[in-house]
């Protein structure tokens, strides 16, 4: 697994999960995380929520990306590059942790 | 011919609701078509921390934002104090482990992981780790190393013969940590041995930490006893009958084995009302065979009229029982200490010892008290007895 931060380097190819530092809830449609590194809170909406879901078990990113694609009818290349973002965003934030895939 | 009045308000039938594993959507949509005071409704839910729960049950059925604004931020504030205590928890396993103290995690945290699907499904006020008793006093000094401090003006005498250390806070008295040496107040009548807590616990993984966890039966007879002996069941109703209906609905109890510790540890009573409780406001799953081998010996007609008394009482209310001389008698005649083998000991005894100024019994003594004021509480007593015969108690429908 790698280290979170500069997380440049994640691909549709790379396996997510969620990292044992933090802890989650669900809350109506919504989810609240709490990093334990940095004790800031966050909240996802209900796409953010549902990626999270995704990710509690390691998962592919293109396995992320097709599925959120198909639940909400969206752009497949749309699509990849906000689950990108997204999930760059969260292992920057030590939420995740990112490893290459084969 | 005089007509039924509910015991409880519509604000605390719609919470009542929430103790359900699921409660049915017809349910909570009749529940919503009372007139809710929604004010009433919400110092109702902090009371029993039961916000996020709601929320979660008025979502499932569409119904999120019928509680405002209001209701959302309470239950947002839940969760994230949940994913706080949850933290704290985990450092406080981390830093026992270190120093090689075993730790149990009792009530609300124990359950959260075995009878519910996370932590923050079980809200809870404070965290309560059992440890052995030779590492009680080093794993409370160990804790104020650790951020954890104690409240001001805190007597520590007081503690002597009770169940646990004087609590620990963090971030002023946001979140409260208790060590137990034992399940119960020196005080307490049953015939139940800490020790057979460790020698049948469980062990959960939760983020790479082996936690170590009550038994359910165990679980299920401490949430009985804390809520009908500790509590006289006029406090932490809610968590008890939802604690209870997440238990049994895991299935994972030896009705029998649990009927047979609850008789031989002298706790028949205390599981009967809980669990009876549990089964009608709650469905919890009990078995019939299972209240009649628990049941004290009164007809069904008592025990109705108990049952109201109890259900009037699950949350603050006018409709509670105005007196409390007479809210211990009525426990008394449903819990029997007597036949129950309990001796002398009563819960409030506890209370007594921990109150600095004297508990409300000593206080209501008829030593010195007016003598108007002695007939207008019998009055009242009286008053309240007579409308228990015409309460009607709501009833869980899957």
């Amino acid at each position: 697994m790698s280290s979170p931060g500069d997380n440049g380097y994640l691909s549709t190819s790379s396996i997510v999960a969620a990292s044992k530092d933090q802890v989650s809830s669900d809350l109506a449609g919504e989810t609240i995380l709490l990093s334990m590194q940095t004790a800031m809170y966050y909240g996802l909406d209900e796409v953010a929520s549902r990626i999270w879901e995704l990710v509690r078990a390691p998962i592919r990113v293109s396995e992320i990306r097709d599925a959120i694609a198909r639940e909400y009818d969206v752009d497949l290349e749309r699509c990849e590059a906000d689950v990108v973002k997204f999930l760059r965003e969260l292992a920057a934030k030590g939420l995740i942790e990112v490893s290459a895939g084969t | 011919m005089l007509g039924s009045s509910p015991a409880l308000s519509p604000e605390a039938e719609l919470v009542l609701l929430t103790t359900a594993v699921r409660p049915s959507d017809a349910s909570l949509r009749e529940a919503l078509r009372s007139e809710i005071d929604w004010n009433e409704l919400n110092a109702l839910i902090r009371y029993e921390r039961a916000a996020s729960v709601l929320l979660r049950q008025l979502d499932r059925i569409g119904s999120g934002n019928q509680g405002g604004q209001e209701l959302r931020q309470l239950a947002t504030m839940s969760v994230m104090q949940m994913l706080r205590l949850e933290q704290l928890l985990h450092q406080t396993i981390d830093i026992f482990t270190q120093h090689g103290i075993q730790t149990l995690l009792l009530k609300g945290a124990g359950l959260a992981y075995t009878a519910y699907p996370s932590f923050a499904d079980r809200p809870m006020g404070d965290i309560d780790l059992l440890v052995r008793p030779g590492d009680a006093r080093r794993a409370w000094s160990l804790l104020q190393k650790h951020g954890w401090s104690l409240a001001e003006g805190v007597e520590a005498e007081r503690f002597t013969g009770h169940h646990h250390l004087p609590p620990l806070f963090q971030e002023g008295r946001t979140f409260r940590l208790e060590i137990h040496d034992a399940l119960l107040p020196e005080e307490h009548p049953f015939q139940f041995a800490t020790e057979s807590l460790w020698t049948r616990s469980l062990k959960v993984a939760v983020k790479g930490r082996q936690l170590t966890v009550p038994d359910p039966m165990h679980q299920l007879w401490h949430v009985c006893v804390h809520f009908a002996w500790s509590h006289g069941m006029t406090w932490g109703s809610w968590r008890t009958l939802r604690d209870c209906a997440a238990l049994i609905e895991r299935g994972r109890l030896d009705w029998a084995e649990f009927v047979r510790l609850a008789k031989e540890s002298r706790a028949a009573t205390c599981c009967f009302w809980t669990l009876r409780l549990a089964r009608r406001f709650a469905g919890a799953p009990v078995p019939d065979h299972v209240l009649k081998s628990l049941r004290p010996p009164y007809s069904e007609y008592i025990v109705q009229r108990l049952e109201r008394h109890f259900a009037s009482s699950l949350f603050p209310s006018e409709k509670r029982c105005p007196s409390v001389r007479l809210t211990q008698r009525l426990w008394a005649m449903a819990i029997l200490p007597g036949w129950s083998g309990h001796g002398a000991a009563r819960h409030w005894h506890v209370t007594e010892r921990w109150s600095a100024t004297p508990a409300p019994a000593a206080s209501e003594s008829s030593k010195g008290r007016p003598l108007m004021d002695t007939v207008r509480k019998m009055i009242a007593g009286g008053a309240y007895l007579f409308r228990l015969g015409r309460v009607s108690l709501p009833v869980y429908s899957a």
